[in-house]
């Protein structure tokens, strides 16, 4: 910043250095490089992973300064401990999301490691300019079903279960029944219906099933009994999670911390890069992997492909 | 041990009591080892009271273990000798003679001690290494949760699930020894039932060194099946069966009345077990076996030949009585078990989980040649038990457990434990725990009066008796910790421990004892062994397992020990001169005891594995000798060939690739093996 001189220069002096200070207290982003103030959900391993990745990504090419990171199981929080200055705020995790949601910050978020649902959840204003997004951590229901059809195609119908937290997602399922062949069978698991029954039916009907996460109808001894009863009648089940294969799935499509991590310091560039600085449209996460029980995959028929080429021809797929 | 037998559980988190119900991303990323064992609840790693190594089905393939017995060397602390090819000694912190006693052996929670020895023949446990899906070994006393016998520790054996075997697989393996061994499986349902069918065959011609002199092949055929049932989510049934008969080479030419014979063995089980899971989370168990246990060892010929002397020499050291044809073989007995046990655990909350239970068991044993009586010998046993788990905080944890157990033969006694564990996060903790544990001597170190005998009755041997010993008592104090690292993909697992066990149920030279003719040698010497309460063993050291899983097939573990041994007590009784000292300065466990496994997969359907083996000097107790130590490196080298329905896998196994090495008896050799094992599966 430069000043010119119109006046004595002892007056130059103390203005210059009121500038100056005023440049040192204000420094708006400069473009590509906001302050990022990173908000976890708690001080454990989910979400330091995140954070490490989140780190590394965000001072990899060089220049930006390393986000501060606020743990809420140790740190006070209130509106005075975030960081005049501070441009955009990421939460990791629904505990992070809902305590900034709940505090009057005139800060953009980008909330991430977050499920649709609890997104869906949270207070928001119609703006024009959108203040608040997200990176959710389930799977887009079409990313499952791709999976299913690239290991098993010779399977035409798809059997889905949906509860109460779940059946926000109806309305997805119907715009991939347009889009797609196979037939998409939809249960829906009312209040007073019992999961096992319903589940049992859907399995009966169903050459493969796809998990949909809700905790009130898969809880944990209802999944355990969903995957069992599955198997016995050897109908593939495509999960959400790592732990639903090793518990029996036939596979699962899901994303690690630090692909939304990667996804999120992305967004976060371009976002600071952006003439008027308007977040994107919430979004599924872009990475993701593919985990296969390669013995329940087998025994039901599955197509030999690996990992990662499955990846690969749904990342094909996916591509406008 | 009640186990659920059925897919693991899966872990959901749920952030706060009152957002049960709304997802969490929990719900998408958590994965918690889990262990069963070690208080009977479920529980992570981290906040387990013992040190627990669990040996999973990738460590069991990549060991290329032929016997099931060889893979506990992946436990540190762990022995493994062979007191001859056809009998295996698996022994926890040295101690060992050919019957270890002090650890509990359970498959799918049945206990597969026998009644007899108090030992487990690692040859008739009904099961084969193909059907076993992981193998948890709790180190350390566990009294309060699997009674009397789990005073060293509990290696608790789980069988995969009927539904993980559908279809048929055939495995023959083949190699040095004359090795044959053949396994046929099939599985499958029936409506509601998934079974699974397993027949096997195995036989060799026993270790290498003892071939002129020892008979101690196998020839062994067995058929298992397991049984499960789910009417629906909240009951669950699992039945099993197996049926095992073989001939067992015995005898050594080398030591008097034991010529090379064949024995018959036969074992047998039948195993039910019910549990219930109730909506509030809590779960009801209940289960019910039998076990089955014949040797039948009986054999006849010339007292002359028995003792490798003339027909006069035997007249004269019989008093005048000319030779003659005699009964002969010790290990003729037969055992039974009996046992019904239920168990409650409490639902989880955020402080509390308690498991009770109860049980009660029926132990017996018939041998005129081991016990001096044609009758059945029976021990009737009552206990119950409790595990309560306490969360004073997010950080501190107390398990403590106890058992209290009343037998007809030993009275009753109460076995504490008590552990405290220090959370820092899911990924690590430290723990300090205390325990007192005893081990009842069995029906025949109780009733032992092994008397050899002319067929007019004239008693001419006496080659065991007892003294009616009580129960050892074990008192333990250990430190430890758990902690994962790299995103979980490293474990590491230590531990301090001092074990003092005092009133040790041993062998000891009776000299009060006499032969009816003092000149006819005991097979051991001149002295009468009996089993009484003599000594006591101090052990300290320490221990460390490390994991590290780089992909989800790769791995490498490492398992170290060290101990320190101060033993006490007779090696004669009832009469000697400066006799005295049982093994004062000898290792009677080795000061080191290292392994190493690491199993790597390879393009185009190769696996490589390689397994590094290292045991200290040490001295096996009883008919054992002083083992000078060894250094095994075993490898395998296997290639799949997988289409839709089918799986092909030839493996090439080498066994100690270097010098041979004593093993158990400075006699027994275990060279340089080779096996070639072929696998065809059809889904």
């Amino acid at each position: 910043m430069t000043c010119q001189r119109i006046l004595p220069l002892s007056i130059y002096r103390v203005a210059a250095s009121l500038v100056l200070s005023l440049c040192m207290c204000y420094q708006p982003a400069s473009a590509g490089t906001p302050n990022i103030l990173l908000v976890a959900s708690a001080d454990t391993v989910i979400y330091q992973r995140f954070q490490a990745a989140f780190r590394t990504q965000w001072t990899q090419p060089g220049g930006a300064t390393l986000p501060p990171t606020i743990y809420l199981d140790n740190d006070r929080l209130d509106s005075s401990v975030i960081q005049a200055g501070t441009d955009l705020i990421v939460t990791i995790g629904s505990k992070a999301a809902r305590t900034i949601a709940g505090m009057t910050l005139d800060i953009p978020v980008l909330n991430t490691v977050i499920p649709e649902s609890v997104y869906r959840s949270l207070p928001t204003a119609d703006v024009d300019c959108r203040r608040q997004t997200a990176i959710f951590i389930d799977q887009p229901i079409r990313r499952q079903y791709m999976l299913a059809s690239l290991m098993f195609p010779q399977l035409d119908n798809m059997g889905i279960l949906l509860g109460p937290v779940s059946a926000g997602r109806l309305a997805e399922i119907n715009k991939l029944q347009s889009d797609v062949l196979q037939q998409l069978t939809v249960m829906e698991v009312a209040k007073n219906d019992s999961t096992m029954i319903v589940g049992r039916d859907l399995i009966a009907t169903a050459d493969l099933f796809i998990a949909i996460n809700d905790p009130v109808i898969l809880s944990r001894e209802n999944a355990k009994w969903l995957l069992y009863v599955a198997y016995q009648k050897q109908v593939p089940v495509i999960g959400f999670s790592k732990t639903y294969v090793k518990a029996g799935a036939a596979a699962a499509v899901f994303s690690e911390p630090e692909q939304i991590a990667r996804q999120s310091a992305e967004l976060a560039r371009h976002w600071g890069s952006s003439p008027g600085r308007c977040l994107p449209s919430p979004s599924h996460a872009k990475y993701f992997n593919v985990t296969i029980n390669h013995a329940v995959s087998q025994s039901l028929g599955s197509s030999l492909r690996n990992e990662d080429e499955l990846v690969r021809l749904i990342m094909e797929q996916e591509k406008p | 041990m009640l186990l659920s037998g059925l897919i693991p559980k899966i872990s959901f988190g749920a952030e706060t009591g009152a957002e049960l119900h709304l997802e969490s991303e929990a719900d998408y990323l958590t994965e918690i080892d889990t262990v069963i064992s070690a208080t009977r609840i479920q529980q992570p790693l981290t906040e387990s009271p013992s040190s627990v190594t669990i040996i999973n089905r990738d460590m069991i393939v990549a060991s290329g273990a032929v016997e099931i017995a060889d893979v506990m060397r992946l436990v540190p602390g762990i022995q493994v000798g062979y007191p001859q090819g056809n009998q295996i000694a698996v022994t926890y912190h040295g101690y060992g003679d050919a019957f270890p006693r002090d650890m509990q052996i359970l498959v799918d929670g049945r206990s597969v001690y026998q009644p007899s020895f108090a030992d487990v023949d690692w040859l008739f446990l009904g099961i084969v290494l193909e059907d076993i899906e992981r193998i948890e070994v709790i180190r350390g006393p566990n009294n309060p949760f699997y009674g009397s016998n789990a005073v060293a520790g509990v290696i608790n054996i789980i069988t995969r699930l009927p539904l993980q075997d559908r279809g048929t697989m055939a495995r023959i393996t083949a190699g040095d020894l004359n090795t044959r061994h053949a396994v046929l499986r099939h599985g499958g349902h029936l409506g509601e039932l998934d079974y699974r069918v397993t027949l096997n065959h195995q036989e060799n011609d026993g270790l290498e060194g003892n071939q002129n002199s020892t008979n101690d092949s196998r020839d062994i055929q067995g058929i298992s099946l397991r049984g499960t049932w789910n009417p629906q989510p909240a009951d669950e049934v699992d039945i099993q069966l197996g049926f095992a008969d073989g001939k067992l080479g015995g005898g050594d030419s080398t030591v008097p009345v034991s010529l090379p014979h064949n024995k018959d063995v036969t074992s047998q089980y039948a195993h039910l077990s019910w549990r219930r899971t109730r909506e509030d989370n809590s779960d009801l168990r209940w289960q019910l076996y039998h076990n089955r246990y014949e040797s039948d060892d009986t054999y006849r010929d010339l007292l002359s030949n028995a003792y490798n002397v003339s027909p006069a020499t035997i007249s004269l050291l019989l008093g005048g009585t000319p030779d003659q044809v005699v009964n002969l073989g010790l290990y003729d007995y037969e055992g039974e078990r009996y046992d019904m046990e239920v168990q409650y655990t409490s639902p989880k909350t955020d402080r509390f989980t308690t498991v009770v239970g109860a049980g009660i068991r029926m132990n017996r044993l018939r041998s005129p040649r081991l016990a001096g009586r044609s009758d059945w010998l029976d021990e009737l046993s009552e206990r119950v038990f409790a595990n309560l788990s306490y969360r004073a905080n997010e950080h501190l944890l107390f398990n403590t457990g106890i058992l209290a157990e009343n037998s007809d033969e030993h009275g009753a006694h109460v076995s504490p434990r008590l552990n405290a564990s220090w959370l820092f996060n899911t990924q690590h903790s430290i723990r300090a725990s205390l325990a007192r544990a005893h081990r009842n001597p069995s029906l025949l170190e109780k009733h032992f009066n092994a008397v050899y005998q002319l067929d007019d009755g004239t008693p001419y041997l006496i080659a065991l008796a007892s003294a009616d010993p009580g129960h050892e008592t074990l008192e333990s104090l250990e430190l430890g910790y758990i902690g994962y690292f790299s995103d979980r993909k490293l474990l590491v697992d230590a531990k301090l421990f001092r074990e003092r066990t005092t009133d040790l149920v041993r062998f000891v030279d009776d000299l009060s004892i006499m032969h009816p003719f003092p000149l006819i040698n005991n097979p051991g010497g001149i002295d009468v062994p009996s089993s009484t309460n003599n000594g006591s063993k101090l052990v300290t050291g320490g221990e460390i397992q490390i994991k590290y899983q780089t992909t989800p097939r790769d791995f490498i573990s490492v398992q170290l020990s060290r101990l320190d041994t101060d033993n006490k007590g007779d090696k004669r009784v009832n009469g000697g001169t400066g006799d005295g000292l049982f093994f004062p300065n000898e290792r009677v466990a080795p000061s080191w005891t290292a392994s190493l496994l690491l199993g790597k997969s390879l393009p185009h359907g190769f696996e490589f594995s390689a397994g590094y083996y290292r045991l200290s000097r040490m001295i096996w107790l009883g008919a054992g000798d002083r083992s000078k130590g060894y250094t095994r490196v075993d490898a395998r080298l296997a290639k799949r060939w997988r289409t839709r329905r089918t799986n092909i896998m030839v493996e090439g196994i080498v066994q100690n690739i270097g010098d041979e090495y004593e093993t158990f008896r400075d006699r027994n050799y275990f060279d340089n093996r080779a096996y070639l094992r072929l696998t065809a599966e059809f889904l």
